[in-house]
């Protein structure tokens, strides 16, 4: 088995084609090694931001680890991941299938990493429940309409998610972030 | 003798001109409304992969899943639309274009000016409430949208010389962090706007 790393991740400021986004990913030419993520809006600039590009980030990662698979890396790890590729007809390109199937596969696994990162970057001010609402954001409506949590399909308690909206709030109104890097 | 063959000719261009507007304005409500049906319709959930799982766990699993599927086939969606249809922020390359789209590529960068687009007017299949995007959506400390499921957006309308082929971009998302925007190519097939290509320009 290889592991191709010769893949290009630029990241840069600019249009997402009136997409009402705060930033894309552009995958449609992974087939060359690259991949774009375009920022157009840096929100608070703060942990908003550190959120928006580790999802974009994420997506990123999902382009390299399907253009591999493509090349003979064992998916046993993923299998959800091929799994939803499969169930979207998802080309791996800038198509509807593969958003679908990357935010599905990101609502199972990818929140709670977010959240915890944030609160890693916030200094551990408060516990995890207070960051879960910037692992949620862009993840919500496949949240609500059912995901994977640790192998049981659940949905997304709305209650829950109102919560974490206020949560999220609070913690963007305190935080010193990104005055907590530098520490 | 001259000043009513003049006043003649202006009259009709003038009808001519109105004539084309008027065509112009209802295809591009036929051609947003099918772009409607198509993006603001739910994708449901993929089913759960059963894959190594005992029979027990399988039905266990498949259950709940086809309980949560089935309650979303009754949620009424509240569907946001930006009411206006904006020309291009950036233009596109006509070079990532086959030669029999370019003529509707360089017509959708040339198009300047916004124009409004009256949600009234969609003639859509779907029982979603429809409303107009505003300010009032956007959440300020979140990427997520308040009070609508979907925003969609839709870019000015280009149509080939013969006005049976049009271009437009239109997006939809459920999160600033979670949209699809592609260019939709349609052409007048048995007097219905239909799409017959597509390509994606960006995914969030």
């Amino acid at each position: 088995m290889e592991i191709y790393d010769d893949y290009i991740l630029n990241i840069t400021y600019g249009y997402c084609k009136r997409s009402g986004a705060d930033a894309c990913a552009d995958g449609g030419e992974i087939g060359n090694g690259i991949v774009t993520i375009k920022i157009e809006s840096a929100g608070l600039g703060t942990l908003d931001f550190a959120a928006t590009l580790l999802h974009e980030g994420i997506h990123a990662e999902i382009y390299k680890y399907v253009e591999e698979h493509r090349n003979g890396i064992d998916p046993s790890n993923r299998t959800n991941l091929l799994y939803y590729y499969f169930q979207y007809k998802a080309k791996n390109r800038l198509d509807l299938g593969t958003t679908e199937a990357q935010h599905q596969y990101m609502a199972d696994n990818f929140v709670k990493p977010i959240a915890s990162a944030i609160q890693q970057l916030d200094g551990f001010r408060y516990d995890l429940e207070h960051y879960m609402g910037f692992g949620w954001d862009g993840l919500r409506e496949y949240g609500y309409d059912g995901y994977y949590d640790n192998g049981k399909w659940i949905s997304l308690n709305k209650d829950e998610s109102s919560d974490y909206y206020i949560k999220q709030r609070n913690v963007l109104l305190t935080t010193n972030f990104p005055g907590t890097c530098e520490e | 003798m001259w000043y009513f063959i003049i006043f003649g000719c202006v009259t009709f261009l003038a009808a001519c001109q109105d004539y084309s507007t008027k065509n112009e304005n209802l295809a591009e409500q036929e051609i947003i409304s099918v772009l409607y049906d198509s993006l603001a319709k739910k994708i449901p959930p993929p089913p759960p992969n059963l894959h190594g799982l005992n029979i027990k766990d399988s039905l266990r699993i498949l259950s709940q899943y086809n309980s949560i599927r089935d309650s979303l086939k009754f949620e009424k969606q509240i569907v946001g639309i930006i009411p206006t249809m904006q020309p291009l922020e950036s233009k596109l390359d006509i070079m990532d274009f086959n030669s029999s789209k370019r003529e509707l590529i360089h017509r959708l960068n040339s198009l300047k000016e916004q124009k409004p687009l009256n949600i009234a007017e969609l003639r859509t299949l779907r029982s979603d409430s429809v409303v107009e995007f505003g300010e009032q959506h956007l959440r300020e400390f979140s990427a997520d949208y308040y009070q609508i499921n979907k925003l969609l957006s839709f870019s000015r309308i280009s149509f080939n010389e013969a006005g049976n082929e049009a271009a437009v971009i239109a997006s939809v998302g459920t999160s600033r962090l979670a949209s699809f925007t592609a260019i939709y190519f349609f052409r007048r097939i048995s007097d219905k706007w239909t799409i017959v290509d597509s390509k994606g320009l960006s995914m969030s």
